[in-house]
C-alpha cells in the first residue's frame, strides 16, 4: 500500500506542474489586461497613458518576464504564500478560507442527499426488477436527469415566495455562527443538487446491482443456503458499490468549486461565485490559485478513490 | 360639609382624569418620538451663487431602522476619484462628501460648501466651507483637503493620474487655491455652466490631503454620513451611521445594507418577502407582477428615461477606410434600423424614441417629435426603399461586410448587435459580430482599431457639455469616432459659455441636428427603467442620475407601516 501511495504521489507531480503551466499560460494569453481594467474599470481608456500603465503593471509585477512571473508564483505557492488579489490587495488565502466552508457544506450536503436518495432507489429497482418499484425508481431518476438544476431551483423559489410568502436568508451565514439561517439557506440548493445527483447514482447502482446479482459467487452464496438479506448486503451491495464510489468521489472533487448556479440563485457567497467574479475581473492570482486547487483536489480524490477500492474489493489490493 | 365633600370629589375626578389622559398619551406612543433636525435643503436655481437657506422640511419620526438595498456588482474600489464603475461610485457616495450635492434635476445644494459665489465674469468661484466637518478618523476637513482632492481628480498631484470621470474638470479649471482653512478659490479657464453639476458627482469626493490610491484599497477615508461596518465579499456591504456627521441627526436610519444579489429570481424573491426594501426589475414577468402590485397600492414605482449614448458607433477618422465612411451609407444604415422592433425585442416594450439628447435630460426633444421622422417612422417600407437607393448611389448596391465589435460582458449589447445584423441585412450589409473584452474594446476604441462598435456610453451629468462635448467635440476624451466638424466645434464653444438657458437650448438643438446629419453614431431607443420600493421606505428619492444622488441619508423606515 505504501509503495502504491508513493508511486501515485510521484506520478502526480508532473500533472501538477502541467496544470500550473497551463493555467498560467491560459490566463496570460486570454484577452484583457488587468492593468488597463484597474485603470479604467472596464470603462474608457480616456485618461490612460503609457506611464500610468507601466506603473500599474510594475506594481502588479506584470512587467517581469513571463518565466520569472511563473517561477515566482509557483515558489510562492510552495511556501504557502498564495498571493493577493490584484484588485483589492486582499489575501487570496483569506478570501478562499472565508468562502470555502460554504461551498464545501453545500457540496457535502448535496452529495449526502444524492447518496441517500440514489443508492436505495437504484438498489431497490434492481432487486425488484420489472416491478412497479423498478418503474417508479427509473422514472424518478430519468426525471431528475431531465430537469436542469437551475430550473428546479427557480420553481422552488417561486413556490416558497408565492405560496409560503418566504424566501431563504440572504448572504453569508456560516453554520457555526448562524445555524438556523445557514440551514434555512442551504437545505434547498442541497436538496435540488442532491436530487439531480441521485439520478446518476441510482442508475449506476441499479445496473451494477443487476450485474453483480448474475455473478457466480452470488449464485453460490444462495446455493449454500445464505439468507437473501445476507447475500444482498454482504455479496451484492459491496461489489455493486464500486462504480457508485467512483461517481461520488468525483463529485467530492467538485466540493472545492461549489455550484456556481446554486450559489447565484440562493445568494451563497461561496467559491464558485469567487471564481466567476475573479475571471470577470481578470484577477489572475485568484483564478490561478483556484484552478490549481481544483486540479490538486481531483488528484487527491482520485488517489483516495483508488485506496477506497481496495477496501471495498480486496482483490484490487493484490493487483 | 356637603359642598366641601363635593369639591374634594371633583378635584379627585380631575386628578384621575389627568392621570388617565397622561397614561393614554404615554401608552399611545410606540417609541421615542424624536424631532429630526432638518438638513439644509436650499434649492439653488441660479447656479452663479448659492447658500444654505436653512430648513424647508421639518418632520417627526421614530429614528432607527435598517434599509436593505440590492446590488448586482461587488465593490471593487474605495477610491472615489479612480472608481471604475457606477456601482462603486454609488457605494462610495455614502462614505464621502462633495463640495455641493444634487438631489433632483437642476437643484444644486450645499454639501461641504456652505455658500459659493461666481465672480470675475464667470471666471472665478469662491467656496466657503463648513467649519464643523470631520473625516471619519476625527481629523478636521479643511480647504487644503478640497484643493488636494480636486487636483488629484484632475491628475495634478504626484499620482499624475486623471479620474476617468471627473478628469475633464481639467479642461475647465485653471487653478484651485485655499485662501484660508475654510475658503477655496477656483479660477476657471473659461465660464462653464456645467462646472457645479460636475462637482456634485461622487467622483468629485473630498479626501484627506495626501491620500493616495494604496490608502483606499480596502477601506474608504471620507467624511460622509456613512462609515463601513462590515464587508463580506460576495455577500453584503454594511454601513453604519457616522454619528459625528456634520448634519445632526442625519442619516435618519441606523444602518444600510447592500446585498449582493446577481440573480433576478433571487432578487425578486428577496424583494417580495421584504428582505430587500428597494430594487429594480429586469424581467418582463417581474415588471408585470410588480406593475399590478403598484396598481393595488402595495408598492411604489418610479420610472426614468435613460440618457446614455446607445447605438452603433462608426469609425470615421480621417485614416479609417470602408464604405461606412460615406455619409450616404451611414444614412442608409440609420434609415433601415427599426426602432419599434428594438423597443419590442430588446427593451421588452419599455422604451422611448430619442436621438442624441435623450428626453430623459432637460435638453432632449420628446418622443412625439421623432416618431414621424425618417428612420423612426412606421411602417418601415419607405425608409428601406430610400436606404437601398442611397446604397446604390454610394456604389454599394450589393452591400458589404463589416466588423461590429461588442463588449463580451453585457448581454444586452449582444442582443442589440444581433438586431443590427438582422436589420442591416435588409440592405445587404453583413456585419461580423466580434465579442471583445472591455479592456480590449476601449483600447481599440481609443486607437481607432475598429470598424463599427455597438455600445452604450454612459454620462454622469445631464449637461450638454458632456452629452455632446465628450463624444463629438474635436479631440474630446471619448470621441472614439473621430468626429470633427468645424461649425459644430465653434457653436459648442459658444453654447458651453452661454448662461441664458433659452439661448443655450437653441444652440444645443442646433448641435444635435448637426450630429444627426453626420451620424458618427446611429442611436437606438432609450430604455424606460423603473425603481420600486415598499411604502414603508419613507422619503425615498428615486434619483435621476446614479452618479450624483446615492447617499440615502434622508430616507427612513416607517416601522408602523412595515408591520
Amino acid at each position: 500500500m505504501r509503495e502504491f501511495l508513493i508511486r501515485r504521489s510521484i506520478l502526480a507531480i508532473p500533472t501538477v506542474i502541467g496544470v500550473t503551466l497551463l493555467v498560467f499560460i491560459v490566463m496570460r494569453i486570454a484577452p484583457g489586461d488587468v492593468a488597463i481594467m484597474i485603470l479604467t474599470g472596464g470603462g474608457t481608456t480616456d485618461s490612460l497613458d503609457a506611464a500610468q500603465l507601466a506603473r500599474v503593471r510594475a506594481e502588479l509585477g506584470l512587467d517581469k518576464p513571463l518565466h520569472l512571473q511563473y517561477v515566482e508564483w509557483v515558489w510562492g505557492m510552495m511556501r504557502l504564500d498564495f498571493g493577493r488579489s490584484l484588485w483589492n490587495n486582499l489575501s487570496i488565502w483569506d478570501m478562499v478560507v472565508q468562502r470555502a466552508p460554504l461551498s464545501m457544506q453545500l457540496s457535502l450536503m448535496s452529495i449526502f442527499f444524492a447518496v441517500m436518495l440514489g443508492v436505495p432507489v437504484g438498489v431497490t429497482a434492481a432487486l425488484r426488477q420489472d416491478t412497479l418499484w423498478d418503474y417508479v425508481g427509473r422514472s424518478i431518476s430519468i426525471g431528475a436527469l431531465a430537469m436542469p438544476n437551475f430550473w428546479l431551483a427557480l420553481l422552488l423559489m417561486m413556490l416558497l415566495v408565492h405560496v409560503f410568502k418566504w424566501s431563504p436568508p440572504l448572504g453569508y451565514n456560516p453554520l457555526w455562527e448562524r445555524p438556523f439561517d445557514n440551514l434555512s439557506q442551504f437545505i434547498w440548493p442541497a436538496l435540488i443538487t442532491g436530487f439531480s445527483g441521485s439520478a446518476i447514482i441510482a442508475r449506476m447502482a441499479r445496473s451494477a446491482t443487476l450485474e453483480v446479482m448474475r455473478e457466480d459467487y452470488v449464485r453460490t452464496a444462495r446455493a449454500k443456503g445464505l439468507a437473501e438479506r445476507i447475500v444482498v448486503m454482504r455479496h451484492v451491495l459491496r461489489n455493486a458499490m464500486i462504480p457508485v464510489i467512483t461517481i461520488v468521489s468525483l463529485s467530492l472533487a467538485g466540493v472545492i468549486t461549489g455550484s456556481v448556479i446554486m450559489e447565484t440563485i440562493f445568494t451563497i457567497p461561496g467559491l464558485g461565485l469567487l471564481l466567476i467574479d475573479s475571471l470577470r475581473l481578470r484577477d489572475f492570482p485568484v483564478v490561478m490559485f483556484m484552478v490549481t486547487l481544483v486540479a490538486l483536489s481531483f488528484i487527491v480524490i482520485n488517489l483516495l478513490t483508488d485506496v477506497l477500492y481496495t477496501v471495498v474489493d480486496p482483490r484490487m489490493r493484490l493487483q | 360639609m356637603k359642598e366641601a365633600t363635593m369639591k374634594l370629589f371633583r378635584a379627585l375626578i380631575a386628578v384621575a382624569a389627568l392621570v388617565l389622559v397622561t397614561s393614554a398619551i404615554a401608552c399611545g406612543s410606540a417609541g421615542p418620538a424624536v424631532e429630526i433636525p432638518p438638513t439644509p435643503t436650499a434649492e439653488v436655481a441660479d447656479r452663479t451663487a448659492g447658500v444654505a437657506k436653512g430648513p424647508e422640511v421639518t418632520k417627526a419620526a421614530t429614528l432607527g431602522g435598517a434599509l436593505n438595498i440590492r446590488r448586482q456588482r461587488e465593490m471593487v474600489s474605495f477610491d472615489p476619484h479612480y472608481a471604475i464603475s457606477t456601482n462603486d461610485n454609488q457605494n462610495n457616495m455614502h462614505f464621502y462628501s462633495m463640495l455641493v450635492k444634487q438631489q433632483d434635476k437642476g437643484a444644486i445644494k450645499p454639501d461641504l460648501a456652505e455658500r459659493w459665489e461666481l465672480q470675475n465674469n464667470g471666471l472665478k468661484y469662491t467656496f466657503n466651507l463648513r467649519k464643523d466637518v470631520k473625516f471619519h478618523d476625527g481629523t478636521a476637513l479643511t480647504a487644503k483637503d478640497v484643493v488636494y482632492s480636486l487636483n488629484r481628480a484632475m491628475g495634478r498631484t504626484e499620482e499624475k493620474k486623471k479620474s476617468d470621470r471627473t478628469g475633464i474638470l481639467d479642461s475647465y479649471i485653471k487653478s484651485i487655491t485655499a485662501t484660508n482653512d475654510a475658503t477655496v478659490e477656483m479660477e476657471l479657464v473659461r465660464p462653464a455652466v456645467v462646472l457645479l453639476e460636475m462637482l456634485t458627482s461622487g467622483f468629485g469626493a473630498i479626501l484627506p490631503a495626501g491620500t493616495v490610491a494604496n490608502d483606499l484599497r480596502s477601506a474608504p477615508r471620507g467624511s460622509g454620513p456613512w462609515m463601513m461596518d462590515e464587508w463580506v465579499k460576495g455577500s453584503h456591504l454594511q454601513y453604519k451611521k457616522n454619528t459625528k456627521f456634520y448634519l445632526q441627526g442625519v442619516p435618519y436610519i441606523d444602518s444600510l445594507k447592500h446585498w449582493m444579489i446577481n440573480d433576478e429570481a433571487a432578487f425578486e424573491a428577496a424583494f417580495l418577502t421584504k428582505k430587500v426594501d428597494v430594487g429594480a426589475c429586469q424581467s418582463l414577468d417581474c415588471h408585470k407582477r410588480t406593475d399590478e402590485m403598484e396598481a393595488r397600492g402595495e408598492l411604489l414605482k418610479n420610472r426614468t428615461i435613460g440618457y446614455s449614448l446607445t447605438g452603433l458607433g462608426i469609425n470615421i477618422r480621417p485614416n479609417a477606410k470602408g464604405p461606412w465612411t460615406d455619409k450616404r451609407v451611414r444614412k442608409a444604415m440609420q434609415l433601415v434600423y427599426d426602432h419599434q422592433a428594438h423597443i419590442a425585442a430588446i427593451l421588452d416594450g419599455k422604451g422611448i424614441l430619442t436621438s442624441y439628447l435623450s428626453s430623459g435630460t432637460p435638453w432632449g426633444r420628446p418622443e412625439d417629435y421623432w416618431k414621424n421622422k425618417p428612420g423612426y417612422r412606421q411602417p418601415k417600407d419607405q425608409d428601406i426603399a430610400e436606404a437601398k437607393k442611397l446604397m446604390q448611389e454610394a456604389g454599394f448596391p450589393n452591400g458589404f461586410e463589416v466588423e461590429m465589435q461588442v463588449r463580451n460582458d453585457q448581454p444586452d449589447r449582444s442582443k442589440e448587435a444581433e438586431l443590427w445584423a438582422n436589420q442591416l441585412g435588409l440592405i445587404s450589409i453583413k456585419p461580423k459580430i466580434i465579442l471583445r473584452d472591455s479592456a480590449d474594446i476601449f483600447e481599440r476604441g481609443s486607437d481607432g482599431r475598429y470598424e463599427v462598435w455597438q455600445h452604450a456610453w454612459a454620462f454622469f451629468t445631464t449637461d450638454p457639455d458632456e452629452l455632446l462635448g465628450i463624444h463629438f467635440l474635436k479631440g474630446a476624451t471619448r470621441n472614439y469616432f473621430g468626429y470633427d466638424r468645424a461649425d459644430f466645434n465653434a457653436l459648442f464653444e459658444q453654447m458651453s459659455r452661454e448662461t441664458d438657458p433659452k439661448k443655450r437650448q437653441e444652440m444645443v438643438t442646433k448641435l444635435e441636428d448637426m450630429v444627426s446629419e453626420d451620424l458618427p453614431v446611429i442611436v437606438e431607443p432609450q430604455s424606460l427603467a423603473s425603481t420600486m420600493w415598499w411604502p414603508y421606505v419613507e422619503n425615498w428619492n428615486p434619483g435621476w442620475n446614479a452618479y450624483v444622488d446615492s447617499r440615502k441619508d434622508e430616507v427612513w423606515i416607517n416601522t408602523a407601516k412595515k408591520k
